[in-house]
């Protein structure tokens, strides 16, 4: 079990004044049977004149603002407590041959119809033929699902460079498989529609990742930015959730902040600005350490 | 015999070919009338075809006078065997068609009727039922009531709009496209449900049919559209949020290239509340407020004419111009509702056709009243192989519409079907086959006779108190029996012609709650406009659509009077073009006046095809055809605003133009009949704007743009006709013409006598503040203008530019701006340089305080890259 302390800040300058930003954000992690949010604050500047917050249909938190103060500068700083702890799998579950681990054929399993919203083609993710060619090859007949659902992230982490700046938010899953390249939540969308093509649900996660390694543990790739991975549903099991940016389960290094279907249903920040100014920049950044008073 | 005894006669010949013959509207099998139809039938007893093909025609003449046009979309003629491309920000469309109707109507009886209308009520409260768990509990989904592959991967379902908890009725109002089968049963096609259209469209079918056949529409005791208007505003407004006293409802519309663009403005004006776009409204705490003269006020109830998705860049659809950002968390904040609500599209989904008799069972108790069409949703596998050995005889369809448009599956090649196969084999879910209906069919007008073409009917009905009102009529319309994409595109808005739908009883309909006088028949099915809410309607977009229509209806009219003058002293001189005499001089001048260059400043240009292409050429800058266009466009902006003569109005000057452009040979004759029938029209145009519409701010902004215009124009005239002194006979006829196109030549001569001479014509023209046709006159016209506009304040810039203008010209020395050095008159040209410059200062004041718009939305960093992947 490990508290930490993750500060989160994303902050846009423009050429000219800005009027009106909208915003849109999802910055605090979930409450999840291996994870407790225990402190959250969200700073927006110049101060939001509306500031609202909901629960979306994923059980997000998801916050509105409404910046009317005109700026040239934006900033939000997301700072949240937050203990996470380890997690444990059913072994038999995972043991499920991956053909009956799809949503479409279980509608014994209670949560199979929600499952199910996993499995479709969503605005970030297409599912070209190419994808399940690829995918395919760690599915063999009657393969438990959690067997090949890690071997698939094994793939991709081989086969896949991390290099920032080598995508955008508009590059497609079928770009990816030529590129070869990509970043988190590029890989994430990979392996997402590898598992949705096979008729498998597979859920983008939106999360951090911690700063410091433990004392002689590599420092992870990831870290100092949002960092996102991939959920696979399990039935009768909840869901496993694999790194294929680190080639790893998640484990306590992972803080869960908010899953959708791809990074358009999630992203941290997002929002429309009224202006007549002509370019912007972001920055972000993203600290994840232990909090100095409840490491154990 | 007449047109429709004729009919009758060919109805009741039997068919050998045909043993199931499908079911005719007006025509039993034994050649008998059905019930309702009797009073037509006598009222046109002489109704021989010449009658047939009068009336065709005075329905289209009465259509062109209003105005009535439908905007064919990208995806019309796009199945889903295209090339799709997705659509995108850009909803640019193709230019706006002529509506079509037909002069006869359907008729039914309202005995039938009956049943018709209470299937559509119980299944508008069926769908209503549906679309509220789907975005509340979703029990359906979670019980497997409804398969949730059909749901959740439909592009209508928006996740951002599951739970808010603030929508009490999410379906406002239904429309249905309905067919009967050849037993005679009705049955739904589909349901639209996204942002219903087509009422607007039914009023004005009854309009148009009413004036042609006023004696028939008299006699028919038919049931009147009125009562669904005032059940639509009274439900409109009972929709507002429950705290809210006196609602302020608007009706949003995706803009004047939009498809149903006509519907949207005439339902908006029907209703009485003004029709806006996205741009016009911003969400401050949470709240919808409309920017109205620089202040903003809240809105309660939107009536949404843009798409779900198309309506929030924030949360539903980045990059949409149509929208209100941040529009869907002011409907969580329950502060505004949104009808029909954000999502409702999802009920555009053919694939919940199988499911409905059960839901109906479930959801009301009660049995489906009216069947939809057979229906095979493939995500369900004995649906699927049913399909797929059947393609032939059905249609496919995609369970969501933004995936283009349905096919019939006889109707495709062998390389098609197997494409189809192929599609549909790749994701089940997302397609249904449907049976091919044999339509009925109505005795319709083609040419001098009429002929059974196949009938939809579109049905409406709105909320109304805990249930719904059915429209007692609705939108027909007709294919071409021989068309083989019938039945594919059958549902396609626009295509085909329309019909009005006549629900006739025994007895004479009461009429009760209306007005006892009618001048007009038409005016009967008028819905009395509350004249609040249209003098709210002042945002920017709609005082700038104003002002450009004044703008554009002046400048219109200013170079048809120089054309006119122009072709009189080419008379005169016997079209003597020669360089430095006054025809050249006058022709050189249209091209200043209008910036059409080169134009006659090429002194090689052919002088009818320069005229003609000035009067003709829309896509040319400076060109009447141009203004006139504009003009239109910016019409169309606020077509809640103005009166229906407008529209008549523009309708004529279409048709002037017409007459010239289909006489390519014409000499100047048909040119010169053209230029004076445009001008005619353009001077009732004024006389409408200054007689008829009501003294608000957007009148005065109207006002103060012709005003503008004028000074401009007649400003560039003078400086290009008075620059230089040219030989006395040549001044002569300039002068002249100058006047007379300034309409000033007869107080002119009046007051000057014989003495003319450029320094009179400069106090005629310019300083004289009672010369209605002066500049002076326009630069006071447009001081009392802006001072009537509540906004304006003593010190905002466009008075001080004006008092600027004003002091100008009181203070110009007339005779020592005359003076001529080596034949040319340098001071002159100065001064009206000035004052053109000046003119231009004032628009752009004018813009900057009353007219200016936000900027565009754009997404926040642009650079493309995931918000938080950093380095």
């Amino acid at each position: 079990m490990t508290t930490y302390r993750i500060e989160h800040t994303t902050k846009y300058d423009y050429e000219g004044d800005v009027t009106g930003s909208y915003g849109v954000f999802h910055l605090r992690p979930r409450d999840l049977d291996w994870q407790t949010c225990l402190a959250h604050e969200v700073v927006v500047q110049p101060e939001a004149s509306d500031l609202f917050r909901h629960s979306d249909l994923y059980g997000n938190t998801k916050s509105y603002f409404h910046v009317t103060k005109p700026h040239t500068e934006l900033r939000i700083t997301a700072v949240s407590m937050v203990q996470v702890r380890a997690r444990e799998l059913d072994p038999a579950a995972l043991a499920t041959p991956w053909e009956q681990a799809r949503p479409a054929v279980r509608p014994d399993q209670p949560d199979a119809w929600q499952a199910l919203d996993f499995t479709f083609a969503s605005p970030m993710v297409d599912i070209p033929e190419e994808v399940r060619s690829y995918a395919e090859v760690s599915f063999t007949p009657g393969r438990p699902i959690g067997e090949a659902a890690t071997e698939l992230m094994h793939r991709i982490y081989a086969d896949f460079t991390y290099k920032s700046g080598s995508t955008t938010v508009s590059t497609r899953v079928g770009d990816l498989l030529r590129l070869r390249t990509g970043v988190c939540q590029d890989f994430a969308h990979l392996m997402v529609a590898g598992l949705r093509s096979l008729g498998l649900a597979g859920r983008y996660v939106s999360g951090y990742l911690a700063t410091r390694p433990p004392p002689g543990k590599p420092r992870l790739v990831g870290a100092d930015a949002s960092h996102a991975w991939v959920g696979c549903w399990i039935p009768g099991g909840g869901w496993l959730y694999l790194d294929p940016t680190n080639n790893r389960l998640t484990n306590e290094s992972h803080a869960t902040v908010a899953w959708g279907r791809d990074y358009s249903d999630v992203p941290p920040v997002k929002g429309v600005i009224f202006t007549e100014a002509k370019k912007s920049k972001m920055k972000v950044s993203v600290d994840m350490a232990p909090a100095p008073d409840s490491a154990d | 015999m007449t047109v429709l005894t004729r009919y009758l006669a060919a109805a009741g010949q039997p068919n050998m070919f045909d043993p199931t013959p499908v079911f005719d509207e007006f025509a039993n099998p034994d050649g008998t009338v059905r019930h309702g139809w009797a009073a037509l039938l006598e009222g046109l007893d002489e109704f021989a075809d010449s009658d047939l093909q009068q009336a065709q025609r005075k329905v289209a003449r009465l259509l062109e006078d209003d105005g009535v046009t439908y905007t064919p979309g990208p995806a019309t003629g796009s199945s889903i065997l295209d090339q799709q491309t997705p659509v995108d920000g850009d909803r640019t469309l193709a230019g706006a068609v002529p509506w079509k109707l037909d002069p006869l109507p359907l008729v039914l009886d309202d005995q039938q009727w009956a049943g018709l209308e209470v299937g559509m009520v119980q299944r508008s409260e069926l769908l209503n039922a549906v679309v509220a768990d789907l975005y509340g509990s979703q029990q359906l989904l979670r019980e497997r009531r409804l398969p949730a592959a059909a749901i959740l991967d439909h592009g209508e379902f928006l996740r951002a709009a599951v739970g808010l908890k603030t929508v009490r009725t999410p379906l406002f109002m239904l429309a249905a496209d309905l067919g009967r089968d050849t037993e005679g049963t009705w049955k739904v096609m589909s349901d639209r449900t996204q942002a219903p259209s087509g009422a607007g469209f039914a009023m004005q079918n009854r309009r148009v049919v009413s004036r042609v056949m006023p004696e028939v529409y008299q006699d028919a005791h038919l049931h009147r559209l009125t009562p669904f208007f005032h059940a639509m505003r009274m439900a409109l407004v009972d929709a507002a949020p429950s705290h809210v006293e006196d609602p302020r409802v608007v009706v949003l519309s995706p803009g004047t290239h939009s498809e149903t663009a006509f519907d949207q403005a005439f339902l908006a004006s029907l209703l009485g509340f003004p029709l806006l776009e996205g741009s016009d409204l911003t969400v401050r705490d949470g709240r919808v407020w409309m920017r109205v003269l620089g202040k903003l006020e809240q809105v309660d109830v939107i009536l949404r004419r843009v798409d779900s998705t198309w309506s929030d860049p924030l949360e539903l659809r980045p990059g949409s111009r149509l929208g209100v950002a941040g529009l869907t968390e002011a409907v969580r904040q329950g502060t505004v509702s949104v009808v029909n609500s954000l999502g409702s599209g999802v009920l555009e989904n053919p694939a919940l056709m199988p499911f409905l008799p059960d839901l109906c069972q479930y959801l009301l108790g009660e049995p489906l009243r009216v069947p939809s069409v057979d229906t095979w949703w493939c995500g369900d596998p004995a649906s699927l192989s049913h399909v797929l050995t059947n393609l032939d005889s059905l249609v496919i369809r995609p369970i969501c519409r933004t995936s283009g448009r349905s096919v019939r599956g006889s109707a495709l090649t062998r390389a098609q079907t197997d494409e189809l196969r192929a599609q549909i084999s790749a994701a089940p879910h997302k397609f249904v086959g449907q049976e091919v209906l044999r339509l009925s069919s109505a005795p319709t007008a083609a040419g001098d006779r009429l002929v059974r073409s196949s009938v939809v009917l579109r049905g409406f009905t709105v909320r109304h108190g805990q249930s719904y009102r059915a429209m007692v009529g609705g939108l027909a319309r007709v294919v071409d029996e021989t068309d083989d994409q019938r039945g594919a595109l059958v549902t396609a808005p626009g295509t085909g012609v329309a019909k009005d739908v006549w629900v006739v009883g025994s007895e004479p309909v009461s009429t009760a709650p209306l007005p006892s006088v009618a001048p007009r028949l038409e005016s009967v099915e008028l819905v009395p406009i509350s004249s609040a809410a249209y003098s709210a309607a002042m945002v920017p977009r709609v005082l700038s659509d104003l002002f450009w229509f004044g703008r554009y209806a002046e400048r219109a009219e200013d170079l048809l009077r120089l054309v006119l003058a122009t072709r009189h002293v080419a008379v005169e001189t016997d079209m003597d073009v020669s360089s430095d005499h006054s025809l050249r001089v006058l022709l050189q001048a249209l091209t200043h006046v209008g910036a059409s260059y080169p134009g006659f400043t090429d002194p090689d240009v052919a002088m009818m095809p320069e005229l003609r292409s000035m009067l003709l050429d829309r896509h040319r800058r400076g060109t009447a055809a141009q203004a006139l266009a504009s003009l239109a466009n910016a019409a169309q902006g606020v077509r809640d605003q103005l009166s229906d003569d407008v529209w008549m109005v523009l309708a004529d000057v279409d048709r002037a133009l017409a007459a010239l452009r289909s006489s390519p040979q014409d000499s100047g004759s048909q040119l010169a009949d053209t230029s004076e029938r445009v001008l005619s029209g353009l001077l009732a145009l004024s006389g409408i704007t200054s007689e008829n519409m009501v003294r608000d701010p957007g009148w005065y902004l109207l006002d103060s743009g012709r005003g503008l215009e004028r000074a401009l124009q007649l400003v560039t005239l003078l400086r290009v006709t008075l620059n230089r002194v040219r030989a006395p006979g040549v001044d002569q006829l300039v002068t002249e013409a100058v006047l007379a196109s300034s309409e000033s030549i007869v107080t002119f001569r009046r007051r000057y006598g014989g003495r003319s001479g450029p320094q009179a014509v400069l106090e005629l023209l310019v300083t004289d503040s009672y010369n209605p046709r002066s500049v002076a006159y326009q630069l006071q016209r447009i001081g009392t203008d802006l001072n009537n506009v509540p906004t304006t304040q003593q010190t905002s810039r466009p008075l001080r530019v004006l008092e600027g203008l004003i002091d100008g010209v009181r203070s110009a020395e007339l005779r020592s701006l005359v003076q001529s050095t080596d034949g040319q008159r340098p001071e002159l040209d100065a001064f009206l340089g000035g004052l053109k410059e000046q003119l231009h200062a004032l628009s752009d004041a004018i813009r900057d305080l009353y007219l200016k718009q936000e900027p565009g939305p754009q997404p926040l960093g642009r650079s493309g890259a995931y918000s938080g992947a950093g380095r």
